[in-house]
């Protein structure tokens, strides 16, 4: 017994965890625990906020479900966004809790912004944040280069390169000399942590317009878009080289269902292809899904009837295992969501618990894919 | 079904010797790898891993060995495998290391997975200096240099 206690004291004074099993159980670790480790000693800030660490536990931790709340100060008038996570979906339960993690407060007054949600971060507008340290950073001014530009009517796209680890900002911006044609559009990025803090301006050979906001897939970026011949279009924005091209054609029956003017539509990841959920008007409770191919013209996946819930507009996501999550797109505080299981084509309305004084929003955004990152924004 | 019959020695740093189905060694990858690379002894020397762990170590591949081989029911067996492993895995911390130390040499993967699983959890609501002392890293910061790091990340630090 005395021997063993011992040789435990000796083994206290020496005892070395190596350096790969220390990493292995820091990247298990849940974010705010990681950063606060970053005092534990210089090697372990290194290890913490090296790029392969953070991709590390991107790989590793488990997906949750991020909501976005948008809200409008009364008296500022000042809009502000609150996320909550919880974990994944997949759960049997039609009750979800969830955990606040962060609220921001835009600088500017402004009603919608697309939410788009990339490997751990936001782009809302003008700011890019991360909602798990609720840390902010703007984007840099748009540079108004001709007299006839108007950077007010920009439209932005987010994105993440895996193959580079960089995240991307896309902002097309309209010119409206030569009465407005597609051709004298800017295209311009951002690259996040890039120096200097500026926009940079690329070519496009395809001129083109926006028709709806983008989604990225494995370093792409996709969005409706009409081109300057008329022809409506999947257009796919390569974040690593920087190149557009067309990536599919729509459709006459999808073009048929597109321009309902009180209708909503949202491009999903529907098993690693691009499509597009079109819901033509939100009085009738049916959607129907378009799914995009390399090349070739769109077709209809599937339509779904009698959705729960549809007197309100639909925004849909899905996640990895090709569920659709139906959510309305703006809310009262009982948030709920149409969980459509693919395999077993049921639907389940499931119940998000979310901790809040209000009750009502004038927007919400849902990400089902939502990793915590620890990726530290510095605002200098 | 002589061959999982067969019995193997593995032998502690102390020099005691536990015998074990091949089954049960092979869940060792390194002792697998021996085997197939036709290191045909019946006795295996382990000369990092000290009896006490061996032990643990064994009695854990053991149960998982056993419940892999029982076929049907498999709902019921995996929740029994996850009780094992929750039970297995609840130990002081020296042991909690010395086990994380002694599956990553032998290349127990299952139990590396828990263990370190099981340190963060034990750690994730630590102060800095805690973590230090378990991890006996020396803390080679200047006072004004951890509270540049602390003012930085603010939000880490509150409740």
């Amino acid at each position: 017994m005395i021997r063993r206690s011992l040789r435990l004291c000796n083994k206290r004074r020496t005892y070395v965890v190596p350096l790969d099993l220390q990493i292995e159980i820091l990247s298990r670790l849940p974010s705010k625990s990681v950063v606060r480790f970053m005092l534990v000693s210089k090697s372990w800030q290194e290890i913490i906020s090296s790029k392969s660490f953070i991709r590390l536990r991107s790989l590793t931790q488990p997906l949750r479900f991020l909501l976005a709340l948008h809200d409008r100060d009364n008296q500022t008038g000042r809009l502000s966004c609150s996320f909550f996570s919880s974990s994944s979906l997949s759960s049997s339960s039609p009750l979800i809790s969830t955990t606040f993690l962060s609220r921001i407060t835009f600088p500017l007054r402004r009603a919608s912004y697309p939410s788009y949600y990339v490997n751990g971060l936001i782009n809302v507008g003008e700011i890019i944040c991360n909602p798990c340290t609720g840390k902010t950073i703007s984007l840099p001014k748009l540079v108004k280069t001709t007299a006839t530009s108007k950077p007010r009517l920009a439209r932005r796209f987010f994105g993440y390169d895996p193959v580079n680890n960089q995240y991307k900002v896309l902002c097309i911006t309209p010119d409206l000399a030569g009465h407005a044609t597609l051709e004298f559009n800017h295209y311009q990025i951002f690259t996040l942590g890039a120096k200097p803090k500026t926009w940079r301006f690329i070519d496009c050979g395809i001129p083109h317009g926006i028709w709806c906001n983008g989604l990225c897939i494995d370093g792409f970026v996709y969005y409706i878009a009409s081109t300057d011949v008329g022809m409506m279009c999947l257009m796919r924005f390569d974040l690593n080289s920087e190149k557009f091209n067309i990536y599919a054609r729509v459709s006459e029956e999808m073009k048929a269902l597109y321009f309902h003017h009180n209708g909503s539509r949202t491009l999903i990841n529907y098993h690693g292809k691009v499509a597009i959920a079109i819901q033509p008007s939100h009085s009738v409770p049916s959607i129907d899904l378009f799914v995009f191919e390399a090349g070739k013209q769109d077709y209809k996946e599937k339509s779904f009837y009698n959705l729960p819930q549809l007197h309100l507009r639909m925004k849909c996501v899905s996640n990895h295992m090709g569920d659709i999550i139906f959510a309305p797109s703006c809310s009262r505080s009982e948030f709920s969501v149409i969980h459509h299981d693919v395999k077993g084509a049921i639907f389940t309305k499931m119940k998000l618990e979310v901790d809040v004084k209000q009750d009502w929003f004038n927007d919400s955004s849902c990400f089902v894919d939502y990793v915590e990152s620890p990726m530290l924004i510095k605002a200098r | 079904m002589s061959e999982s019959n067969k019995k193997i020695s593995l032998i502690s740093s102390e020099g005691e010797a536990f015998e074990v189905s091949e089954a049960v060694a092979r869940e060792f990858e390194i002792v697998a790898h021996m085997l197939e690379d036709g290191c045909s002894g019946s006795s295996i020397p382990i000369t990092t891993v000290d009896s006490n762990i061996l032990g643990k170590v064994i009695e854990y591949c053991t149960k998982h060995v056993e419940v892999g081989n029982v076929e049907g029911n498999s709902e019921k067996a995996e929740k029994d495998l996850e009780e094992f492993d929750k039970r297995f895995i609840a130990v002081e911390m020296n042991t909690l290391f010395s086990l994380i130390l002694a599956a990553n040499y032998l290349n127990v993967k299952g139990l590396l997975n828990i263990g370190c699983q099981k340190v963060a959890d034990t750690i994730k609501d630590m102060k800095p200096e805690e973590v230090r002392s378990i991890f006996n890293i020396e803390n080679d910061y200047t006072p004004a240099e951890e509270e540049v790091v602390r003012k930085e990340n603010e939000w880490a630090f509150q409740p």
